[in-house]
């Protein structure tokens, strides 16, 4: 046994990096210049990660893994999420289709049975250590059930992993042509992590101001991110991880439209290849979406973009209450 | 990949490949002696001190890794209450049995009788020149030499402060680590 390696094994261990914020950081090193704090345009993006997998105060998780490698081959959208249309409504600006997807988003009923599921196809983008690096794309099937009681469980499917350009592909080949962490069991994407942060869940309010002032109230007091990135990460959690009403998320919608720095832009694409509005905020370098479906106002995808490509997705494929059960959890 | 990355720091374009190579695993240091939020900034001022001081990095006293070790252990310095109240928390609290009816199986870390209350009021007791010496070999995988380099102290400091820790350790935890 190594020396100390008790405390290694023993002490809470930290979830993965934010790719995007890595590429901030790796951007504001490499130019030399003094970094802003907090500009990591999904703050705390781990919050929401760690939502999906019960947020505790201190301690470690086990995350059920989905049977088998269900990984882009789930079932096609039954309940709240259809598959997007790129027929979008008759707007005459981008905002006012927002308007409208949102509007046709809290008209829908807040939907039946006794757990609420979310199943959505986990993409991140990571850089390997090799010499030279390259990047690789790893996919993941990850479901979200809550009870009406607020009991959580959470499944992962296994991780697929592939090389997503023809550069990448050369530089794995130089590396020797490594095993990706979809190839065997110790990839990091899944693992158990320790995480210290928590929100507290409460009934949200259905109109957006609010909502904001509920969120507001909820910041964390030892947090230095401005209102903007504290709400923007907030909201990302609602809307992928809590059992929301369809009003409530309408809310969202409207609550981050209004914010100083929101973009709506009219037509963006997930990484399944749906068409939606986008809802984005973030720099020259790194932006923040929420794709929304026009026609139903459902959330399409949460995604951060950098210089036009999608490094890290949650495409939701089903969304909503529903009178399936989720599996026993097991060991 | 260590020592070959050594002639890279002064160069800015090969400077890259210091930050790819390294700042997972200086994040993943910093991240578990503090609060998340705080280790990613201090992950990041580490690199951009790094990036500014490239010129003055002398690959005779040590490798890249001791060096990044070593500023981020400075930065971590200047934290040292907010670590040490890391730890008293830990301790108090330990992993929660239940999570508001979160109902995931919720796991402590245990291994040869040590969990993570016990480790953290352990690691509480230390100085900071002992906890410096002792999470760099645990968390960094550093050699004495290593942690010498980073630290920049002797060879024989590095020996007593491990051998203090050590002891206290010990006495608190009842198992030899």
């Amino acid at each position: 046994m190594r020396e100390f390696q008790l405390v290694d094994d023993v002490m809470p261990d930290v979830p993965p990096a934010d790719h995007a914020r890595v590429l901030a950081v790796r951007a504001e090193v490499l130019g030399g210049t003094r970094r802003r704090r907090r500009t990591s345009v999904w703050p705390r993006v781990t919050l929401a990660a760690a939502a999906v997998t019960g947020v505790l105060a201190a301690g470690a998780v086990v995350v059920p893994r989905l049977g088998g490698d269900r990984t882009g081959t789930v079932s096609p959208s039954t309940t709240a999420t259809a598959v997007a249309t790129t027929s979008s409504p008759t707007a005459s600006s981008p905002e006012e289709a927002l308007a409208t997807a949102a509007d046709r988003l809290a008209a829908q009923p807040p939907g039946t049975g006794a757990w609420w599921r979310r199943e959505a196809i986990r993409t991140r983008r990571a850089w390997t250590k090799a010499d030279p690096p390259f990047t690789v794309e790893h996919r993941l099937t990850e479901v979200v059930w809550i009870d009406r009681q607020g009991r959580r469980r959470s499944e992962q499917g296994r991780v697929s992993s592939s090389l997503p350009t023809a550069a990448d592909r050369r530089a794995w080949k130089k590396a020797g042509s490594p095993k990706l962490c979809g190839d065997h069991d110790d990839c990091q994407i899944g693992k158990v992590f320790f995480m210290p942060m928590r929100l507290k869940q409460a009934t949200l309010p259905e109109e957006a101001g609010a909502l904001k002032a509920l969120l507001l109230r909820q910041r964390p007091k030892d947090r230095v991110d401005k209102d903007e990135e504290w709400l923007w990460a907030a909201a990302r959690w609602i809307l992928l991880d809590s059992a929301a009403t369809p009003r409530a998320r309408a809310a969202v919608y409207r609550m981050l439209a209004g914010l100083p720095g929101a973009d709506v832009v009219g037509r963006a694409h997930d990484t399944e290849g749906r068409t939606g509005i986008a809802l984005e905020h973030g720099n020259a370098f790194i932006r923040q979406q929420l794709v929304i479906d026009p026609t139903s106002g459902d959330l399409l995808a949460v995604q951060t973009v950098v210089s036009g490509d999608v490094l890290d997705a949650y495409a939701v494929r089903r969304l909503g209450w529903t009178d399936e059960r989720p599996p026993e959890a097991t060991d | 990949m260590t020592a070959s990355l050594d002639g890279a720091v002064a160069d800015p374009e090969r400077f890259a490949t210091v930050f790819d190579a390294h700042y997972e695993e200086i994040r993943r240091y910093i991240g578990r002696r503090l609060d998340l939020d705080v280790a990613e900034d201090l992950a990041a001022e580490t690199f951009l001190v790094a990036f500014r001081r490239r010129h003055s990095f002398d690959a005779s006293r040590g490798g890249v890794r001791p060096w990044l070790y070593g500023i981020a252990t400075r930065l971590v310095g200047r934290h040292r209450r907010a670590e040490v109240r890391r730890y008293r928390a830990l301790a108090r609290s330990g992993p929660p049995q239940d999570d508001d009816g979160h109902d995931q199986r919720i796991v402590e870390r245990v291994s040869a009788g040590v969990t993570v209350r016990g480790l953290s009021a352990a690691l509480a007791g230390l100085s900071r020149g002992e906890r410096d010496v002792v999470l760099l070999v645990a968390y960094g995988g550093l050699t004495y030499d290593e942690v010498a380099a980073a630290l920049g102290v002797a060879n024989g400091t590095v020996a007593s402060r491990l051998s203090r820790a050590r002891t206290k350790l010990r006495d608190s935890l009842g198992v030899e680590l």
